[in-house]
């Protein structure tokens, strides 16, 4: 409860409340003994409020996620059983936070019972019909998953909501992996029984004799039937030797891969901290080690070489299966062949590998691991607990991690808090998914505050942007405000400017020395209101002291002097909450997002349309003209379609060379029958004149007349070619003029 | 760093396939066959499907039309007079990997093979039915086909045929779960090509006629419609068959005609003033036969004995 | 046991059970009055037992016959023995009919004999119509006339205790009676009452036992006989089928996955069964428009790479016949069961006959050498398959595997098969194929060759049914015709060089051998051992394989003094009139032993649409070994 100096003691001076606030020192006596109440709190809607994202709700291979919302889903499956119900989900979601608060996680089943209880006797509390609401929470009890899992809001939920994600998000994704395994490795096995039914000892008269079925040695003396089949010659080679030794191998690779794949956890944790994280259900091993990142990088890059052997193998006998195994080019390329050209779901199937690490510890030991990691590229998921403030934060410079990790540009990055649960599931969800380096940095509540107390702190430190959450993902394009989101800060009825860092520090007791109490009777003007001094705070510091508004027990406004390293924390957020909102281009970011090409290229279109209309339209010009130039003769058009159609300046007067509409030819041999020099095939086995000068005029009107597709078209005779009699040239006539 | 050599994919190499790769035996047909236009048009189709031509089978019965697959260098099958179909359905049965045509004539189809016919459309196992009406038999030397018209001369019938001939698109429009039925001529190869393209890519049975003459005993059938194709009637429609401008343009009786209308496909077959060509009627949704008959194809060896163990032990005393 | 009449309902001292090495039993009903199903629950207990069993069912040649009709009768017959049943014998011991007319048609079937107990529902006594109690009256009358020993029951009565549809409950009922006079224990049947008809609802369950203990407890109170056939439990797990379930199973077991067929009696229940179990293997059944569609389709498949299967009986084979000559000039692996049935044209469609043995061989255009194989037994039934693959792929071609309405509904007991991987057919091949190796590479001292399969690439070829050389191109020549017969032909001679010469039962040599093919085998034997127990000199073979012919037959006919065959198909009876010896036509087989082994085959065959009955083959033997004493 905040201290009340008494005035027995006597006025507190100015020079000693200057003293504390450049230093830090001074008037003991007035240090609050706990954690403050900011009058301000008390203009926000109730912090409680927006807690209901919890508990969250685990069903096998589903994304974790509230279980408010799992409960609307019930209700709304069955929206007429449930009238009372249906209006009351966030206090049921806050019955089973009640009724699970002290566990890490728990069955729906072990707490339904008092949560349930909980909501009938708060209902009926609000004079709700007793009976119906016993009957509607009996009805929900049977609707409820009893074996799903719940987690609480705690300090230790961070692990197994992430372990959660990545089962859910990666599980799909292995089942099908193994199955395209497996049936490669049937192929594969029955790829090489067939090998052996080739090979000359498959017809041994054992063989046989076991093939012929159980009374076979009964009827046969099954030596002589062998050795009558092995007689015929083989037109099936058995493999050459490198094949099968190929496909051998493939086989002992799959089989391996697929035994390996049985055993295997979803996550692999490495921790330097010796608290093994509580993720069941969830198949996870933890491995303890005092230099986590290494030694997560080593096994990732033994698990992807692993990988790349089995793949190797895989892509082998899929070739096989395919008999399209070319040595002369798969060889040389299945030797490149390294995880990285692994398909995204082949990857998505390895378990993830993680680290385990708190905020202190990777500031203090562990920035080198960090940096390596990152720079390691390799799948390795990084989950950094951040709980609360550092107290370090206020006197040395302590690195944002998150900042750091989105400054290598190519990992996945997430900072979130536990005060954001949507935010924050979904991010790990996306995480889980990535298949690149990614880091989480997770602000969590200080495990030894009461939990009460550590969701204040921590929802305070996320309104307050001292610990922004943002999301940046190099995968989903090029630009910054494509690849970074900021989530706004909301806390209510007054925008994030209000609360401040400082106001997050005042309901922590880490930093209570930050603050010391002054008894009205010690008001004066030259102390400052904490809002208008930062206002006035643009180059240097006002000549003032800085106070925040606190309330005490009896609800009295009560002055809190802050220390000027406070009061630098608080700007120094302020600063960087600034930046993000340029990254995710909230700010001048916004215009950039508008001058995006899709205009640009929605032009190009454009054009290409213009393009095709002037070509049609070129096209349609020849349509109409060909009649009109075809119009002079007296000849109608019905009678010279083909000519016009296919060759409209041919129109004009009639071509002296012969020629043929060899796409109407029907191949049908008739011409080739008249003269096979003359005529020829194209590509197509369709004809056209391949030598005029090899027959006479009178085969080519021979040929035009059999031509069933009337395609051939003799054109004019060649000077002194005898056959060009009269009678010929009047049948010529019908096919070209 | 993951996705850098994403686009790596090891695949068989392509192959190239040339028209030479599917051409067998030299056609014996007659000079002027209309069997040689269709032979031609599947070869081009095969090469521009760079179907492999170990994956290709060709059914067929008997008669003229039915030597089709000695000519196609794929595997084929030249069966019984009238039975190309159950064949073709056995082939399909089990091995959806197959690319299977099959090519029947009037009397193989319409007559012998009648009851196979009316089945096989019912079954809509994914086939390329191509029938080559030319409306005789001419293998045997030329005898009234059930296509053959009134008053056509025929050994069998030397006095002319006394029967209307039997329209083989109302009766395959007329059989429960049709899935593709269009007509063609052998005379304008873009569109037999387009039309036979068409029936290939149908997954289902895709029922094609194609209207020829018999050079020898039945020149005269579609001469006129040869030289004016104004009694020809070119259903169009952007789900139908599609041809090309210029191709378009030497038809001068066109209508359109959508492939789902049924009612309105029925009553095009029955024109007898001009020969509708196109897709009278397609169902790409119409219930396909060979679904059921692959169920467990490829089905493991030691899955099966399994099975069968289990299958024995209900019968132990 | 010839004791005198009994009258039912009467309180009977329960005496000891008489100890007899086998027995039959026949339960005969209107159809529809479940007797079957009596029969066969019947069948299974005492095949678990340990006894060896076989049963035929009893069908009415119409579905549904008016009730109370002498053809109506409907039920089954159950060979009861110490050891292997290995048919279904000849005279009933026992017969129990559900109404006493339905008797009639087994006593015109030659069924019963003096002596045989039969007990009658005396339902009819108490109808209310007179004409119908008269009609009873005169038959029970009647029978005790023809010496049979008459146990009234009241089973309909009884029934009504439980039920109100005692046509429903009979079985029941009867089965109880049966366990009683078989003194099987009583708790096994319950248990297996209440298993098998678990699935309906406890309900049925229930009442099926109360009939069951019912008629059990009035057996012990009123039937004075008892009888138990001693068995020997196997230490191998036997299983118990008819033989078109042997069939489909064996299908199963040979790893073939389609099933082309056509409905046709008595061989459509071996689609049935395979119908319902096909798919747990990724097999199908594929019902055709007709028979030449199921066999076109099932050449197809084969054709593809999965060799399939097509079954059928006479009629459908007749129609199959021009694609058969297609499997074998194109040389296309195939099976093909033949479930026979009394011919000719529809014949006898649910009877017993094996008339279609020339049929197989013969019935296509031109010279088709062709596999035929016959199994003689149930257990046969099911390994012939497996068999019968293996040979059509490995001789490329057609494989007919004959049975008959006999084995087609009869059960045996037999061990459990032990399926393993070899008897599958190999994985689809979709290996390169030498392009230089033709399609028809047939080895010049074999005829035998091997298959490109579509999917292999360089084996690109067309099949044909047309002359043709060994690249498949149609080809008319004389020399290349001769060759391609020869080498279709020489197949034949290759396997039968593998096959082993007939086991012959009894001595080596004689006076008279039978032979035999199919499902006479249990009969036969069974003749010839009673025959030989007075010192007769007569011996039997029985083929499996009928083409080729198993080997040796003429070395082993020639060291017996007469041959004779024993069929179920028509020949003429020498001493029949118009007779004579040049226009006489002999059974099937006999005309096949006569013209291969050149040997004097004799024959004796019937066609009574049932099993011959072992006694009547013994007298026929001993008539046949008069003339031979007389000579020595």
């Amino acid at each position: 409860m905040p201290a009340v100096v008494t005035a027995g003691e006597g006025l507190i001076s100015r020079q000693q409340l200057r003293a504390f606030h450049l230093t830090g020192k001074g008037l003991n006596q007035a240090e609050p003994e706990g954690p403050m109440r900011p009058a301000l709190l008390d203009q926000l809607p109730r912090l409680a409020s927006l807690e209901s994202g919890y508990p969250v709700y685990l069903a096998p291979r589903q994304l974790p996620r509230p279980l408010v919302e799992y409960l609307k889903e019930i209700v709304e499956r069955h929206a007429s059983a449930f009238p009372i119900l249906s209006g009351q989900l966030p206090l049921m979601a806050h019955a089973f936070q009640r009724a699970a608060q002290d566990l890490d996680r728990v069955t729906i089943g072990q707490v339904a019972e008092p949560a349930l209880a909980y909501c009938a006797t708060f209902l009926e509390s609000l004079h709700v019909d007793g009976q119906l609401v016993a009957k509607e929470i009996a009805r929900l009890g049977k609707e409820l998953d009893e074996a799903a899992w719940i987690v609480p809001f705690s300090g230790r939920a961070a692990p197994i909501l992430y372990a959660a994600a990545v089962e859910a998000s990666r599980g799909s994704a292995r089942a099908h992996f193994i199955e395209s395994l497996k049936e490669c490795r049937d192929r594969v096995r029955e790829l090489l029984v067939l090998d052996d039914s080739h090979s000359p000892d498959a017809g041994s008269a054992e063989s046989l004799s076991a093939s012929l079925g159980m009374e076979a040695s009964a009827f046969f003396s099954t030596d002589l039937l062998a050795a009558a089949l092995q007689r015929p010659v083989s037109a099936l080679h058995s493999m050459e030797a490198d094949r099968r030794l190929r496909c051998e191998a493939a086989l002992v690779t799959l089989d391996a891969a697929l035994e390996r794949a049985a055993g295997e956890p979803a996550i692999y944790f490495f921790s330097a901290g010796d608290v093994r994280p509580a993720v069941s259900p969830i198949r996870a091993s933890f491995r303890h080690t005092s230099t986590p990142f290494g030694d997560a990088v080593e096994f990732c890059e033994q698990e992807l070489n692993r990988l790349a052997i089995t793949l190797r193998a895989l892509r082998t006998a899929r070739l096989e299966v395919q008999t399209g195994y070319e040595p002369s080019i798969h060889d040389e390329l299945l030797e490149r062949f390294d995880w990285q050209s692994a398909d995204a779901y082949e990857l998505a199937a390895l378990p993830a590998i993680a680290v385990l690490e708190s905020a202190e510890r990777l500031a203090e030991t562990s920035l080198t691991g960090f940096g390596q990691a990152l720079r390691s590229g390799l799948p390795v998921q990084i989950l950094v607990e951040a709980a609360g403030l550092s107290a370090a934060a206020l006197k040395a410079f302590v690195p944002d991690f998150g900042y750091l990790a989105i400054a290598h540009r190519e990992a996945f990055v997430l900072q979130s808090s536990l005060a954001c649960p949507n935010h924050l599931l979904a991010g790990l969800a996306a995480m889980a998914g990535s298949l690149r380096t990614a880091v989480a940095v997770v602000s969590v509540p200080q495990r030894e505050i009461a939990r009460a107390e550590g969701w204040t702190e921590t929802l305070l430190l996320y309104l307050s942007h001292a610990v922004p959450a943002y999301c940046y993902d190099p995968g989903l394009g090029e630009s910054w405000p494509e690849r970074f989101t900021l989530l706004p800060a909301e806390c209510g009825a007054e925008s994030g400017e209000v609360l401040n860092a400082v106001h997050a520090i005042a309901v922590s007791r880490r930093f209570r020395s930050e603050f010391r109490l002054i008894p009205n009777g010690a008001w004066d003007g030259e102390q400052m209101e904490l809002r208008e001094y930062l206002e006035k705070y643009s180059q240097r510091a006002p000549l003032a002291i800085p106070f925040l508004w606190i309330l005490d027990n009896e609800g009295n406004p009560q002055r809190a002097v802050v220390t000027r390293d406070a009061v630098n924390l608080c700007r120094e957020r302020g600063r960087s909450w600034r930046i993000y909102e340029e990254f995710a281009a909230i700010r001048s970011g916004s215009e950039k997002k508008l001058s995006e090409p899709p205009d640009a290229d929605q032009a190009k279109k454009e054009g290409a349309k213009q393009a095709i209309y002037r070509i049609v339209a070129m096209l349609t010009d020849t349509q109409v003209a060909a009649p009109v130039v075809a119009g002079e003769s007296a000849v109608a058009p019905v009678e010279l379609p083909l000519a016009l159609a296919v060759a409209p300046a041919a129109a004009e007067e009639a071509p002296a060379d012969p020629y043929i509409d060899s796409f109407l030819c029907t191949s049908c041999n008739d011409c080739m029958k008249v003269n096979p020099r003359v005529f020829g095939y194209d590509g197509n086995k369709q004809a056209y004149i391949a030598d005029a000068r090899a027959g006479t005029f009178a085969e080519l009107v021979r040929a035009a007349e059999g031509c069933p597709a009337g395609c051939i078209h003799p054109g004019l005779p060649r000077p002194n070619d005898q056959t060009a009699t009269a009678q010929v040239l009047l049948k010529a006539a019908k096919f070209s003029r | 760093m993951y996705g850098l050599k994403q686009e790596w994919d090891i695949e068989p190499q392509p192959r190239n396939c040339t028209l030479e790769d599917y051409q067998g035996a030299e056609a014996r047909w007659c000079p002027g066959c209309g069997d040689h236009a269709v032979l031609s048009a599947v070869q081009r189709l095969a090469r521009d499907k760079q179907l492999p031509p170990e994956k290709t089978v060709v059914v067929s019965g008997i008669g003229c039309s039915s030597r089709f697959p000695h000519y196609m260098k794929t595997y084929g099958f030249h069966g019984l007079h009238g039975r190309a179909f159950p064949v073709a359905c056995g082939v399909r049965s089990r091995r959806p990997d197959l690319h299977v045509f099959m090519v029947t004539g009037d009397g193989d189809c319409c007559a012998i093979g009648t009851a196979h016919w009316i089945h096989a459309i019912r079954y809509n196992m994914d086939l390329t039915v191509l029938l080559l009406d030319n409306n005789i038999y001419g293998l045997t030397k030329n005898q009234t086909s059930p296509t053959t018209r009134i008053g056509e001369r025929s050994n069998t019938h030397p006095k002319g045929s006394f029967l209307s001939p039997l329209n083989p698109i109302t009766v395959t429009l007329g059989i429960t779960n049709a899935s593709f039925v269009a007509q063609t001529v052998d005379w304008n190869p873009p569109h037999l090509y387009e039309t036979i393209k068409a029936a290939y890519e149908h997954k289902g049975a895709s029922f094609v006629r194609v209207l020829q003459r018999c050079p020898h005993f039945t020149s005269h059938i579609f001469a006129e419609a040869q030289h004016d194709l104004s009694q020809v009637l070119l259903m169009n429609h952007e789900t139908g068959i599609t041809i090309d401008q210029p191709v378009q343009r030497l038809f001068p009786n066109k209508i359109e005609h959508d492939p789902r209308n049924l009612a309105e496909a029925r009553s095009l077959s029955e024109r007898d003033d001009v020969y509708p060509i196109g897709l009278f009627y397609q169902n790409p949704d119409a219930l396909r036969y060979d679904h059921a008959t692959s169920q467990g194809v490829g089905m493991t060896q030691s899955a099966k004995l399994a099975a069968v163990e289990k299958a024995l032990d209900r019968f132990v005393v | 046991m010839h004791s005198a009449v009994v009258e039912g309902g009467r309180e009977q001292k329960v005496r000891e059970a008489r100890c007899v090495n086998q027995h039959i039993i026949e339960i005969v009903s209107d159809s529809g009055e479940g007797a079957q199903t009596c029969g066969q629950m019947f069948a299974d207990l005492c095949a678990r037992n340990g006894n060896g069993i076989w049963t035929v069912e009893i069908i009415p040649a119409e579905i549904e016959p008016p009730s109370r009709s002498r053809a109506g009768a409907s039920g089954n017959r159950i060979r009861l023995g110490s050891t292997q049943a290995t048919n279904a014998g000849t005279y009933a011991d026992i017969v129990i009919a559900l109404n006493e007319q339905v008797l009639y048609s087994r006593i015109d079937a030659g069924a019963l004999r003096p002596g045989t107990t039969v007990f009658v529902d005396q339902a009819a006594a108490e109808n209310p119509d007179d004409e119908i109690k008269h009609r009873y009256a005169d038959a029970i009358a009647d029978f005790a006339t023809k010496g049979y020993v008459v146990v009234q029951v009241p089973i309909d009565r009884q029934c009504r205790l439980y039920t109100d549809d005692p046509r429903k409950g009979k079985n029941m009922w009867v089965l109880g009676l049966l366990c009683a006079i078989y003194d099987l224990d009583e708790a096994l049947v319950r248990e297996n009452i209440a298993r098998r008809f678990a699935k309906k609802g406890d309900a049925l369950v229930r009442k099926n036992l109360d009939l069951f203990g019912d008629g059990y407890g009035w057996a012990l109170q009123n039937v004075e006989q008892r009888f138990r056939v001693p068995a020997q439990r196997s230490a191998q797990p036997m299983v118990v089928m008819n033989g078109n379930q042997a069939l489909a199973l064996g299908i199963m077991a040979a790893g073939m996955e389609v099933c082309s067929m056509y409905p046709i009696t008595p061989a459509t229940s071996v689609s049935h069964f395979l119908a319902a179990n096909f798919e747990q293997v990724g097999g199908f059944v594929h019902q055709a428009e007709d028979e030449i569609a199921a066999i076109g389709f099932a050449i197809g498949c084969s054709y593809a790479g999965k060799t399939a299967v097509t079954v059928t009986s006479g009629p459908g084979l007749a129609l199959k016949t021009e694609f058969l000559g297609y499997a074998v000039m194109a040389e296309v692996p195939l099976v093909v069961i033949v479930v026979q049935r009394g011919g000719p044209s529809t014949g006898l469609p649910t009877k017993v006959e094996q008339s279609d043995l020339l049929a197989a061989l013969y019935a296509s255009p031109g010279d088709s050498p062709k596999i035929v194989i016959a199994p003689a037994t149930i257990e046969e039934c099911f390994h012939f398959m497996i068999t019968a693959r293996k040979l059509a792929e490995d001789f490329r071609g057609p494989v007919m595997v004959l049975s008959d309405a006999n084995l087609a509904t009869g059960q045996q007991p037999f061990p459990k098969p032990h399926p393993s991987e070899s008897w599958l057919s190999a994985p689809l091949d979709q290996s390169a194929w030498d392009p230089e190796i033709p399609p028809f590479a047939w080895d010049a001292k074999t005829g035998l060759s091997r298959r490109p399969i579509p999917g292999q690439r360089g084996g690109e070829y067309v099949l044909t049914g047309l002359a043709h050389d060994e690249e498949s191109h149609v080809a008319y020549e004389a020399a290349i015709n001769q060759r391609a017969m020869e080498m279709r032909s020489r197949k034949l001679a290759v396997l039968q060089g593998a096959l082993k010469p007939p086991r012959v039962h009894g001595d080596a040599e004689g006076d008279l051998l039978v032979v035999g093919w199919g499902s006479t085998l249990g009969a036969i034997e069974e003749a010839v051992d009673a025959v030989r127990a007075d010192g007769l000199r007569v011996s039997s073979v029985h083929l499996r394989f009928l083409s080729p012919l198993e080997p040796g037959l003429r070395e082993i006919f020639s060291r017996f003094k007469q041959v004779m065959t024993v069929e179920v198909s028509y020949s003429d009876d020498v001493d029949s009139g118009y007779m004579t010896p040049d226009a006489r036509r002999y059974s099937q087989l006999a005309q096949l032993l006569r013209s291969h082994t050149l040997v004097d085959v004799d024959c004796w065959s019937r066609v009574p649409g049932s099993p011959l009955p072992p006694l009547m083959i013994e007298q026929q033997l001993r008539q046949r070994l008069q003339p031979a004493k007389r000579e020595n």
